[in-house]
């Protein structure tokens, strides 16, 4: 059994007593940081991406992964306690989970996030066991023409699952792929929109970027409501353990989710949000008193929060097998893989085997962390969120700065970080979604050179996306989607599905 | 964009009228702006090449054109949507927030890390209306000393403490 076998490599890589310690402390860091109020996983992550650098790549990985669901966890602490959703997929715990504070049952709700979680992590982890070996073995065989078929899809994919306008999302699309033209050429060695900067030759730093865009653009929105939170109440607990009646409610939800996700997660954009959002509509929709939703239902904290959880952990599969981000932390991911010297990608998993399968272990590991971590002393975290914003943000500035200033040792990053964030805050003003933004600025490098070396293999001949099969599958299964979501009743659906009492 | 857009109006044919969102217009206008940008700069400074053997500028030249047409389409979209209400942009925090990087990108290297770090800090407090001469030295002492403490100490960045404008250390 290869699988038992790699699978040993894993647990034995996730189990050395340095993994296990950066994937705790990244856990702890995300969870610290997600439950501050305004900052969602992905600015967390930005933020806390430049302290990885000094590890070694698959600990620098695994205490990355670590500190993604801590984020996340801390964010459904904040949406649950605070109804201040750390980013869109917990908006839909919110609901409920607020509602159910508000008449003190904070405690379970709590502690229902936490099981589902933890319960929907490691089917998940399974889930990636088994099926990423398999794709791995299918993405080897591809060649140029089939890759570039293969982004473009899963950049239609994006756009076309996330929230918001389409043409707006492709814009942002075809924005970062030019960002992510700046630089050397790798073909030609030609300098391509520098400017004659130094900074910029090796390209804009990705670590700047995603900083600017999800971290600064953050701190200005959150002036933009300054006032609203200084001596926020924060709601009591009340007990932590839910009644059986409670368990009982909510395992169906559980297990539901946990499905729904696993499956959601695996698509490109915003699996883990669209999943949460679906998870929702299914519970209101199966349960036999859909009008308790809304006013504090257990099933409408229990199902988003697995689903959510296990969309955020099989949406490493894509990145994982295919070297594809599917959201903007596998973006950061890939990022980081590149500046820690390895190409993403399909080879991934037998040139760095370790790295591979010591991250897949350690996402089980990191969970049961979670749990543990978590519910005892989730009063600490409730303590956290009463820090006033006149302390938070100053720390967020000097922690980035820093950061930033660490992963080259160029004062030129830091004023691509100011440009990134005051750009990110426009584009969000103007009412465009910066994901997308960072998926195409990732993309776009290998994009290019997939379809220069395709062009090349076929003589300039555009006919060879459509001779080869794959191609034109991932081709046509695109245009598909793309003409889907554009027709009025499909839009009106997934408007629906998006807005549902926001 | 500093008051709420509310979406001008404009008469047309009787009295029917149609609005448009100044914030899509405006937004389309950048996107297409920015397209042109990239594209034109390509075909001036950048070899295109042919789709066989594609140069520098083949890449950049197609999406630049492909975000000019989007944003011409964004823009003439706008006249039939809605339009959404725009807080106000926070001046005083976006300005003193990227002033903190700014100073620590130009002093770090003559300064060090402590001096730099305590100027950024400070910098980025001023940013906050609330904020106060005790609660600019609170913050500024504390995230400084909690700073150098996680990246000094704990992670033992090569950068030194305090830099050759005052005298190396």
């Amino acid at each position: 059994m290869e699988t038992l076998s790699n699978l040993r490599l894993g647990v034995e890589t996730a189990f050395q007593w340095y993994n296990l310690f950066y994937c705790f402390i990244g856990a702890l860091m995300g969870t610290l940081v997600g439950v501050l109020p305004g900052i969602g996983p992905t600015a967390t992550i930005a933020m806390l991406l430049p302290i990885t650098f000094t590890l070694s790549p698959e600990t620098a990985l695994i205490m990355l992964a670590g500190i993604y669901y801590g984020a996340q966890y801390g964010g459904s602490t904040t949406a649950i306690l605070l109804n201040l959703p750390g980013e869109a997929s917990s908006a839909v715990t919110a609901i409920d989970g607020y509602q159910m504070a508000r008449m003190g049952e904070g405690g379970p709700a709590l502690a229902i996030a936490a099981i589902g979680s933890f319960f929907a992590g490691t089917v998940a982890t399974f889930v990636i066991v088994f099926s990423a070996p398999l794709l791995t073995s299918v993405a080897l065989k591809f060649g140029p023409v089939e890759y570039f078929a293969l982004i473009t899809f899963g950049l239609v994919c994006s756009v076309t699952l996330a929230h918001g306008s389409i043409l707006k999302a492709v814009m942002m699309i075809v924005l970062g792929l030019l960002l992510g033209m700046v630089g050397t050429d790798i073909s030609s060695g030609v300098q391509r929109f520098t400017f004659g900067q130094l900074g910029l030759m090796e390209g804009v730093n990705v670590v700047a970027l995603s900083v600017g865009i999800f971290g600064l653009s953050e701190v200005f929105r959150n002036f933009e409501r300054a006032g609203d939170h200084e001596g926020a109440t924060v709601l009591k607990l009340g007990r932590l353990m839910p009644s059986a009646k409670q368990f009982r409610a909510s395992s169906g939800p559980i297990l539901r989710g946990t499905v729904l996700g696993s499956l959601l997660g695996v698509l490109p954009g915003g699996g883990a949000l669209l999943s949460s959002f679906a998870s929702y509509a299914m519970e209101k929709r199966l349960s036999k008193t859909p009008e308790r939703f809304g006013k504090g239902a257990i099933e409408g904290v229990a199902g988003p929060e697995s689903a959510n959880n296990a969309g955020s952990q099989t949406s490493f599969i894509p990145m994982l097998t295919l070297g594809l981000p599917s959201n903007a932390v596998m973006a950061m991911m890939i990022g980081a893989m590149i500046m820690q010297g390895i190409t993403p990608g399909p080879a991934v998993a037998a040139t760095h085997p370790t790295l591979f399968w010591g991250l897949i272990a350690s996402m089980w590991v990191g969970n049961l962390m979670l749990v543990i971590l978590n519910l005892p002393l989730v009063g600490l975290w409730v303590k956290l969120l009463t820090v006033p914003y006149w302390a938070l943000f100053p720390a967020i500035v000097a922690f980035s700065s820093i950061g930033i200033y660490s992963v080259n040792s160029v004062p030129f990053d830091l004023y691509v970080l100011v440009a990134a964030g005051l750009g990110g805050y426009l584009l969000i003003r103007m009412g465009f979604e910066v994901t997308p933004l960072l998926l195409g600025f990732v993309l776009g490098p290998m994009m290019e050179e997939y379809l220069r070396r395709a062009m090349v293999l076929s003589r300039g001949d555009p006919m060879a996306f459509l001779t080869s099969p794959i191609s034109a599958f991932f081709l046509i299964c695109g245009l598909i989607m793309l003409v889907m979501a554009a027709r009025p009743s499909v839009r009106r659906k997934r408007a629906e599905i998006f807005v549902e009492e926001d | 964009m500093g008051r709420p857009a509310e979406g001008a109006r404009i008469l047309q044919k009787g009295d029917s009228m149609i609005r448009v969102d100044h914030r899509e217009l405006a937004g389309g206008a950048l996107m297409t702006i920015i397209g042109c940008a990239f594209a034109i700069s390509s075909v001036r400074g950048l070899e295109i090449g042919t789709a066989y053997r594609m140069g520098p500028g083949f890449f950049p030249v197609v999406l630049g054109g492909l975000l000019a047409v989007l944003g011409l389409s964004q823009m003439a979209l706008a006249a039939r949507l809605g339009s959404a209400s725009v807080a106000p942009i926070p001046w005083r925090g976006v300005f003193f927030t990227c002033l903190g990087p700014v100073v620590f990108g130009m002093t770090i290297r003559g300064l060090g890390l402590a001096p730099a770090l305590a100027l950024t800090t400070a910098a980025a407090a001023l940013a906050s209306p609330e904020v106060g001469v005790k609660r600019l030295v609170l913050t500024v002492t504390g995230i400084t000393l909690f700073c150098l403490l996680v990246f000094h100490v704990g992670l033992d960045l090569p950068i030194v403490l305090i830099g050759p404008w005052l005298g190396e250390y």
